[in-house]
């Protein structure tokens, strides 16, 4: 119990010093090897996550933009067509104005052509129902001159 | 009562096993003996225990080992600070070994820490790693300078240190596990019934599992000290 034995030190010190590179070697480094690795891996997820969800703030930005301009674009083509459709309306309308008085300038001329024509037709006939006339009378005139000598 | 007091000698005795035949005959003890079944057993349950550990999906098994282990490195790094981690598995070995042998009295072996040779070689361990550390921290010419700090005057004292931390470490562990030792064994002798088990519940494992538990954060503490600025 009390008596001191060199070996006996010198053989626990050795002993002890054994067990510290077994321990070291078969229980700490492992367990100790897996809870840093662990944590690690959850270090990396979470910058992996926050490096996300960066990236997609980003891309919501950008999109936001997007989306703002499109919509602004989109009002201005609209507006334009407007103003296109307004303007072509004004140009049809006039189209069809300058058409359809043309079209009664020359209706009306052919109304009027027509007239002349017709009374030209008209006087020429009668000029001949005239002669006709004259010459019946002039004939049946002959005859009862005839007649009467 | 002579008959007791033989058989509590013979208890306390640390018979030698075996002689190795060099030197004149190298005596082996008891104690190396115990330490070496303990360090079997020890190297065997890690060695058990340490396979296939997964980094996902852990079973319970492998959480309470990273518990234990965790813990016990969490707590020593608490006390030898940031720069003290590369002693920390020496503390972690101390704890499991002072623990295991203050237990084996529960399996039947004589306590290793019952022969005052392991707590004198433990000691010197100790003592070794603590100047040792502040040796490697502080450079040869900062280390000798630490022993006049906080000033001049406490360098005698300090010089002394040296010599008592190993003793009180030493004794303080020898002392403990004698103590309840005997005390078991008187119990033992009064009242051989049921009354022992509250007492073994105390002196064999608290008391036991306590001074190891003391011992190694002594040395951390020791350690944590010597490395300081």
């Amino acid at each position: 119990m009390l008596n001191i034995s060199f070996w006996n030190i010198v053989f626990t010190i050795i002993n002890v010093l054994v067990l510290y590179w077994l321990m070291k070697k078969f229980l700490v480094k492992p367990v100790m090897g897996i809870i840093e690795k662990r944590e690690q891996l959850i270090q990396g997820q979470l910058s992996d996550a926050k490096k996300n969800q960066e990236h997609a703030l980003e891309l919501k930005e950008q999109y936001e933009t997007k989306m703002g301009t499109a919509e602004k674009e989109a009002e201005e083509i609209v507006l334009q067509a407007k103003e296109q459709a307004l303007s072509e309306k004004v140009l049809i309308m006039e189209e069809a104005k300058t058409e359809s008085d043309r079209l009664m300038e020359r209706a009306k001329k052919e109304i009027v052509g027509e007239q002349d024509r017709a009374r030209r037709e008209a006087e020429s006939q009668i000029a001949g129902l005239a002669l006709m006339a004259a010459r019946k009378i002039l004939k049946s005139g002959e005859i009862n001159d005839a007649n009467s000598q | 009562m002579d008959a007791f007091v033989e058989s509590l000698l013979e208890e306390l005795n640390c018979e030698v096993v075996f002689t190795i035949p060099l030197f004149g005959g190298i005596p082996v003890m008891e104690s190396v003996v115990v330490t070496w079944i303990i360090m079997a057993v020890l190297t065997l349950t890690s060695i058990i225990l340490v396979r296939n550990l997964k980094v996902e999906n852990v079973g319970r098994k492998q959480l309470m080992l990273e518990t234990a282990i965790g813990g016990l490195y969490d707590f020593f790094e608490g006390c030898v600070g940031h720069h003290g981690r590369k002693y920390i598995p020496y503390l972690i070995t101390a704890a499991l070994y002072i623990g295991m042998a203050n237990l084996m009295g529960l399996f039947g072996f004589k306590p290793p820490t019952k022969d005052l040779n392991v707590t004198i070689a433990l000691a010197l361990i100790s003592i070794m790693l603590i100047e040792i550390s502040g040796l490697r921290q502080k450079g040869f010419k900062g280390f000798l300078k630490s022993f006049a700090q906080p000033i001049a005057i406490m360098l005698p004292i300090n010089i002394l240190e040296i010599f008592i931390r190993p003793l009180s470490l030493c004794m303080r562990l020898f002392g403990n596990v004698l103590g309840a030792f005997v005390v078991m064994e008187l119990i033992k002798l009064l009242l051989p019934a049921v009354v022992p088990v509250a007492f073994s519940l105390y002196f064999d494992i608290f008391d036991g599992l306590i001074q190891a538990y003391v011992f190694v954060f002594l040395t951390s503490l020791f350690v944590g000290e010597a490395l300081e600025d």
